[in-house]
């Protein structure tokens, strides 16, 4: 049982992750801007943050990095569409802990979203 | 899954014979058709190939670029390109000659008869010549390009070239100009008159001393003749010369060119008419070179003037103690006279009173022994025989005076600028007796003049000058000789006669010579063996130039070291008395 | 015909995979970062289309694409500006970018990028959407945006559906558009297929 707070432009697929989060028992929250995202980080301390690339506005590395200056220590996703490596490499320097690409095959997402809560559970 | 082969073999069986390669695949990738012309590309048949994996004839096919790509065909996605250009061999294959084919592959899906069952249609087209003509094209292409710029470079060197010429003929017409503007800033400051004419007589150039001199610009003369601009002078004795120039190719020197100034004054020039030859045709130019003497002239006349005062200053002492002397004994003697003749006055009254008691009968003796005490008081025998004595010497001297001052005025005749028939002999004896006191203690003066000497035409008052010069200097090398001691006097001996066409005068002293370090000088304006003060060098050098130059005669001397130097001149006979003495030699015949 | 907003999104983000997909396999080749947008997906008509994708460039673009047809149909494309085709065939090929013209041996490298990126793209929808699609072979051009559609339809009034994206290469200064329109009598078929996947991402 965690806060997942999902950083998602498409509500398509926003929804189809929030489904996916709350059949495991899981908390969420929605921002499908970046900025409403780090927002709702900042206030309402999300055990995981899954997190677009792709965004209008503040895109998905932005996102990141500022989470990473802002050290809210909270696990972040990535989930994209974006499957080239010096991406994913930038991802995982930025903190990310996870990097899943679109679509997500089986039940990668929720093991990945599990997998982070339980880190935080245990440091807990 | 078992390949139908036989179902293969009919469906593929129109590709076996067409001019690409074809070759069909299985999803793993097992080679289920392999067609005549890929045997042929690859050496490898059919039997050899079909149903084996592609990858163990073909290894490098087994990477992800090809697989990757394939993958999605196979799933039903769109056809695959292989560009030549990126894949040059899918399946390599090379020509008799050893050279690789460059190949174009695309690569479709083809349904099998299994649902769902995709096979991977591969036509291989050899893009090889295509390849080669395209590369050739652009080879060609390429080197026309790099003609294209070769000549661009080229041009633009050019270009630069042309630049740097156009700078290079701008910084030498720039020199140009400088050095003509410096040119004519030259002759501007050439302070000498400039007149330039060309092969034609034409004046081309005429510069500002030109301008200044008579008064005429530039703008009005150029292009004419000499004759032809306005300036007043002598046009027919600066047409002789320049004619004489252009005959003889030389400088020629015209003197004392008249010419009236734009003042309204006379004035003189002195030209050199000089040709230059110039130019491609070497053409024959006139360059007029001069100078307005006219204030060298008057102080010419002045100089000579001045000389002349000078030496008449010089002798002036000597002529006034001259006639001082004479004049001093006519007036002893004058006094003596009327000394004398108050004696006879006293005698004559006694005597009258003699007579007039002899007269009335009266007694006389007293009268008579008066009159003889008289007598013996006027001693009269010494009054008879001195009075003529001190009349003829009052008359000698008063002649002597009467020469002298004569001398005088004919030494000092007016400088004339005409030749006038002069007779030489007389000339010198005045200059002789004028000169008197220079020479009569130190040397006795001995003549010896030809009487059939004949009339030289020639400046009279300059002659003379030059007489008294050598006479002086003569006088001068004998008192040098004799010291002061009063021993005995020199000699100066003055001879003329006729020679031909020539008159020779010839005077001698027996001074002890002229040294031989300077007889190439004596000649020489401002040279002077006497101290200072006492000469100023002059005398030989106007004397030379008075006689060889305004009288075409000749002025040398023969000299002897210790007994004496002669100085000769020569002056040609007036010309109508050659021409007389001809007639005469005629009519004696 | 309607449309709600979540098919245009399931749509847009079908397309973004698709995309995704297509500029991992460019990556690649050029071994440079491809900067990525989110695409835009619209229902226009054809007269439309020219105004919509006037922003691509300049007239002459070299374009490669191809038709597909099956339970629904379209066409997908990619377009270049001339420069952006030369520098990729440069960094492509090692050849020096010389004259502007694309011989024919350039167009098979630019008709192979072409195919490379469509497919990757067309890979997906087919995929996901788990649809059997025949597809023309890639057609290479270089034509102006206006002559690339127009012939197709006669009826300016059609609409379609246009879902468009660029791909950028950054450090080479490459763009490259990439256009998909769907034609709108065939779209049921393909939001029930968004909808079969939707349904299905959530299964689990």
């Amino acid at each position: 049982m965690a806060k997942i707070l999902i950083i998602e432009d498409s509500s398509f697929t926003r929804k189809a992750i929030a489904k996916m989060a709350k059949a495991d028992g899981h908390e969420v929250l929605e921002a499908d801007e970046g900025s409403v995202g780090l927002e709702l980080a900042a206030s309402q301390s999300p055990d995981c943050i899954t997190l677009d690339l792709i965004m209008p506005g503040m895109d998905g590395m932005e996102v990141l990095r500022y989470l990473q200056n802002k050290a809210l220590n909270i696990p972040v996703i990535v989930l994209t569409a974006d499957v080239q490596e010096d991406t994913r490499k930038q991802c995982l320097e930025l903190g990310a802990v996870d990097i899943l690409n679109k679509p997500p095959k089986n039940n990668e997402l929720q093991i990945a979203i599990n997998k982070a809560v339980k880190k935080e559970e245990v440091t807990l | 899954m078992v390949v139908d082969s036989a179902i293969i073999k009919r469906d593929f069986e129109l590709l076996q014979h067409i001019p690409m390669g074809v070759f069909v695949l299985r999803r793993d990738y097992i080679v289920v058709f392999w067609n005549n012309c890929m045997e042929e590309w690859t050496g490898i048949s059919q039997n050899d190939v079909l149903d084996t994996h592609i990858f163990d004839h073909f290894p490098h096919l087994n990477t992800p670029s090809y697989t990757y790509r394939l993958e999605d065909l196979f799933e039903g996605g769109p056809p695959v390109v292989f560009s030549s250009q990126l894949h040059k061999q899918i399946i390599p294959s090379c020509f008799r000659d050893g050279q690789l084919r460059i190949q174009h592959t695309t690569v479709t899906s083809i349904p099998t008869n299994q649902e769902k069952e995709l096979y991977a249609l591969f036509v291989i087209e050899d893009v090889t010549d295509l390849s080669r003509q395209i590369k050739d094209y652009r080879a060609l292409r390429d080197q026309a390009i790099e003609e294209i710029k070769m000549r661009k470079e080229a041009e633009g060197l050019l270009c630069q070239a042309q630049s740097e010429l156009e700078d290079r003929v701008e910084q030498r017409t720039l020199e140009l100009k400088k050095a003509h503007t410096e040119n004519g800033q030259l002759l501007k400051a050439i302070t000498s008159i400039l007149i330039n004419m060309d092969e034609k007589d034409r004046i081309i150039q005429w510069n500002a001393a030109a301008e200044k001199v008579f008064g005429i610009s530039k703008a009005e003369v150029m292009g004419q003749t000499l004759p032809e601009c306005n300036v007043q002078w002598d046009c027919d004795k600066i047409t002789e010369a320049v004619n004489l120039c252009k005959s003889r190719e030389k400088s020629t020197p015209v003197d004392d060119v008249h010419f009236k100034r734009p003042d309204g004054t006379d004035g003189f020039l002195g030209l050199t008419i000089n040709p230059v030859i110039g130019g491609e045709k070497k053409q024959l130019n006139i360059l007029v070179l001069g100078a307005d003497i006219t204030e060298r002239k008057i102080l010419e006349a002045q100089l000579g003037e001045a000389q002349k005062l000078e030496a008449i200053g010089q002798l002036a002492s000597g002529i006034a103690h001259e006639i001082n002397t004479p004049t001093q004994y006519v007036g002893d003697n004058t006094q003596f006279l009327k000394e004398g003749f108050d004696d006879f006055a006293t005698l004559l009254e006694k005597y009258n009173k003699l007579l007039k008691a002899v007269k009335q009968s009266e007694p006389s003796s007293q009268l008579v022994s008066e009159i003889e005490e008289a007598l013996e008081a006027v001693d009269l025998d010494y009054l008879t025989e001195e009075i003529p004595n001190a009349i003829q010497q009052s008359l000698e001297g008063v002649e002597r005076v009467t020469s002298i001052v004569r001398a005088m005025k004919e030494f000092a005749h007016p400088g004339s600028k005409e030749k006038t028939l002069t007779d030489i002999n007389r000339a010198i004896e005045s200059t002789v007796t004028v000169a008197r006191n220079e020479w009569k203690y130190v040397a006795e003066m001995k003549t010896d003049f030809a009487d059939d000497l004949p009339p030289v035409s020639c400046l009279p008052g300059e002659f003379n000058q030059v007489i008294l010069n050598i006479v002086v200097n003569a006088a001068h090398a004998i008192s040098e000789t004799i010291g002061n001691e009063s021993v005995q006097k020199g000699v100066i001996t003055i001879s003329t006669h006729k020679a031909g066409d020539w008159v020779e005068i010839r005077i001698s002293d027996t001074g002890s010579g002229i040294p031989e370090e300077v007889r190439s000088k004596i000649f020489n304006a401002f040279f002077t063996t006497k101290g200072v003060g006492k000469g100023s060098g002059q005398g030989l050098a106007i004397s030379h130039s008075v006689i060889v130059d305004k009288h075409d005669g000749d002025l040398y001397f023969e000299t002897e070291a210790g007994k004496g130097t002669t100085f000769i001149i020569h002056l040609p006979i007036a010309t109508e008395f050659k021409e007389e003495q001809s007639q005469i030699k005629e009519l004696r015949k | 015909m309607n449309i709600s907003s979540d098919q245009i999104d399931a749509l847009k983000e079908l397309i973004n995979i698709g995309v995704g997909r297509a500029a991992g396999v460019l990556n690649q080749m050029v071994s440079a970062h491809i900067k990525l947008q989110v695409p835009r997906v619209q229902i226009i008509t054809l007269r439309n289309l020219t105004e919509e994708t006037k922003n691509i460039g300049t007239d002459m673009l070299a374009t490669v694409q191809i038709h597909f047809k099956g339970l629904f149909s379209g066409n997908a494309a990619m377009l270049m500006a001339p420069d952006s085709a030369a520098k990729l065939v440069s960094v492509l090929t090692g050849e020096k970018i010389g004259t502007a013209d694309l011989d024919a041996v350039r167009a098979g490298t630019l008709a192979e990028v072409g195919n490379i990126v469509i497919n990757g793209v067309m890979g997906v929808i087919v995929n996901i959407l788990n649809q059997q699609l025949t597809f023309s072979l890639p057609d290479f051009t270089e034509d102006n945006i206006e002559d690339l559609f127009g012939s197709k339809h006669n009826d300016s009034n059609t609409t379609m559906i246009l879902a468009r994206t660029r791909l950028l290469i950054e450090q080479l200064q490459i763009k490259c558009d990439i256009i998909i329109f769907f034609e709108m009598d065939s779209f049921d078929v393909l939001l029930s297929a968004i909808e079969n996947i939707a349904s299905e991402c959530v299964a689990t």
